[in-house]
């Protein structure tokens, strides 16, 4: 299970804590992959070793669950995300998989 | 003039002394669900006069003693009710309002202001003239046998719903008597759920003349019409009373809420009669269904559970007995605030108003007197002397 | 299309998430920002970001249908309900348990004691960006 202790945790997560709170709602944990890591900390890494930027979106809400892996703003891949028994995300590909789709747009 | 039946013992000086006695002394106490013996010959001979013909005729057809009792008057069954002898389900008849009611009630049980209804079976009579007829001759003699004269009674005057047009002129008719407190329906046996918009000239009609609605089932032939699986697939009248006032009950409420009635009259009180407090949980579902549906229910602008503990009421009679007594209590005190004390005289599933005292003592005051007398004060409008 | 451009200069909490004509009246778009799912609407060309967590359970409320809803009168004379369907794509419902929510405003129509807190949305040089 991805841990962050306090310290290490980045700034939002305190908000994001908060948002549910307010709510009512189970308590927040980040999105993770399938293999329980954080996605903040892999997408971190990527981002700073590969100097872009990474973002995971939806366009077509509603339609399924398939997400875009956008790098500088273009898709390069889809991958679907669910959510667990306490509404978090996961997104369902090992980080490992992640780290090779990156480095696959980088090492045209 | 009663029946020298009486089964009901007399409690000695001492039993009356104890400490839930006293303290029901100093407080009056409404029983709002007393019950006449209606099917008694006296009561039905008091009808005649009361009765276009040919229903006058009928009736007094169905008194003679070589005839079979009411065939062709009101509907019967095959449950053993009695256990042929080995619970006696009638302690006594009711038929006079000193001797059967006042010296009872108040000598055993305290009660001060008892609400009397006949409870009548109406709902399966095919013909709706013929209906309409019988019930407006019960109303006449509750009036004449039962209340005037005595100050502290006061009645519920029944409506038949398959003619919701002559309900109204029935209502606007009892509304005269001052001592007619309510509008009582009959819940088992009405086909179309009593929430359905064709009853809303009756709602209307009670609004207009501040009665609240009362709701009471029955355990009897009339239910075959709503719910025949109980009254002819069940094994025992075990099962079918027990299902029977709750299925009735938990229909009505949720046929009320779906179709806005509290909403659409808001003004209006609903109160409901034997069956307990356990079955008002069927409210948290309700909840739940609508945060999910709300847009088919959109004359509802507030969560089912808040129309209930604003305009609806329930008779603690019969006191569900979990193993756990803990547990009612529990229940008794989540609904506290809209809770009322019927003893359901002469029926022997009473609850005795000092055992009642026993799953109020955790209340506070205030709450306890409100079960005992204040909102059926407020409700029913009944000034009672403190 | 970078999310960062160095002449937009953006805040930590600012995050480009779509191209203005990408969301159009009627789309919308839902993006991860900030460790949470925010979705992004264009309701009658006004821009609105919820999270993406209902106020029951935390479903994806962003992704449910966006329909109309009823809303109904009762005339104590006449007795007679009249049926209204109104706020016709203005009203989203969260695709796990159909809670309603008004998308202009974020008032949960379920639930009159829920209202969703909205993100502030602007439009630069075509960017549609939202603060966290």
């Amino acid at each position: 299970m991805g841990d962050d202790s306090p310290d290490e945790q980045p700034s939002w997560w305190k908000q994001n804590e908060q948002l549910r709170a307010e709510l009512d709602l189970p308590t927040y944990d980040a999105p993770v992959f399938t293999d329980e890591t954080y996605v903040h900390e892999v997408v971190s890494a990527l981002e700073e070793e590969y100097r872009c930027d990474i973002q995971f979106a939806d366009p077509t809400p509603g339609a399924d669950n398939d997400w875009e892996i956008r790098v500088n703003g273009r898709p390069v891949r889809t991958v679907r995300r669910w959510r667990d028994s306490e509404a978090n995300t996961v997104f369902e590909m090992t980080s490992q998989e992640f780290r090779e789709t990156i480095t696959e747009v980088f090492d045209d | 003039m009663a029946e020298s039946n009486q089964s009901l013992a007399r409690r000695s000086d001492h039993a009356k002394s104890n400490k839930l006695a006293k303290k029901l002394q100093d407080v009056p106490v409404i029983d709002v669900d007393v019950h006449t013996s209606f099917r008694n010959e006296g009561i039905q001979r008091d009808m005649l006069e009361y009765l276009d013909e040919p229903y006058r005729t009928q009736l007094e057809y169905n008194l003679r003693p070589d005839t079979s009792s009411y065939d062709g008057m009101y509907p019967t069954d095959t449950w053993d009710r009695d256990m042929s002898g080995k619970l006696p389900t009638e302690l006594m008849q009711v038929t006079d309002p000193v001797e059967d009611i006042e010296e009872v009630l108040s000598n055993e049980f305290h009660v001060d202001y008892p609400i009397v209804n006949h409870l009548p079976e109406f709902n399966s009579i095919p013909q709706t003239d013929k209906a309409v007829n019988l019930n407006r001759a019960a109303n006449e003699v509750m009036v004449d046998r039962f209340l005037e004269g005595h100050d502290n009674f006061s009645g519920l005057a029944t409506v038949v719903p398959q003619d919701p047009e002559a309900a109204v002129e029935e209502i606007e008719r009892v509304a005269q008597h001052d001592q007619i407190v309510g509008i009582l329906l009959n819940t088992s046996g009405v086909g179309t759920p009593l929430g359905d918009p064709e009853y809303d000239p009756i709602y209307r009609a009670a609004e207009d003349n501040d009665l609240p609605m009362v709701y009471h089932g029955a355990a009897a032939a009339d239910l075959a019409i709503d719910f025949p699986i109980l009254q002819y697939e069940l094994n025992s009248y075990f099962a079918n009373h027990s299902l029977a006032h709750i299925f009735s009950q938990l229909l009505t409420l949720t046929s009320l809420i779906e179709n806005g009635v509290p909403e659409k009259f808001p003004d209006l009180d609903f109160v409901f009669q034997e069956a307990g407090v356990a079955w008002v949980s069927l409210v948290y579902r309700l909840n739940r269904d609508y945060k999910e549906r709300r847009s088919e229910v959109p004359l509802l602008k507030k969560p089912p559970e808040d129309y209930v503990r604003d305009q609806f009421y329930f008779l603690t009679q019969p006191l569900e007995e979990p193993n756990n007594a803990q547990h009612l209590q529990q229940h008794i005190e989540m609904w506290a605030d809209n809770l009322m004390f019927g003893t359901d005289h002469p029926h022997f599933d009473i609850d005795n108003t000092e055992v009642l005292m026993r799953h109020l003592e955790s209340l506070s005051e205030e709450k306890r007197n409100k079960i005992l007398y204040g909102n059926a004060a407020e409700v029913f409008d009944i000034e009672v002397n403190l | 299309m970078s999310t960062k451009k160095q002449d937009l200069s953006l805040a930590e909490n600012e995050h480009i998430v779509a191209q203005e004509d990408e969301l159009a009246d009627g789309d919308r778009i839902v993006v991860l920002l900030n460790g949470r799912e925010v979705g992004v609407f264009n309701v009658n060309g006004e821009y609105k970001a919820y999270t993406n967590w209902c106020a029951h359970q935390g479903g994806p409320l962003c992704e449910g249908p966006v329909t109309g809803t009823v809303e109904a009168d009762f005339d104590r004379d006449s007795l007679e309900v009249e049926l209204d369907w109104c706020r016709d794509g203005e009203v989203l419902n969260c695709p796990w348990h159909g809670w309603e929510y008004d998308i202009t405003s974020g008032q949960c129509l379920s639930d009159s004691d829920v209202k969703l807190r909205s993100f502030p949305v602007r439009v630069e040089q075509g960017n549609v960006i939202v603060s966290t």
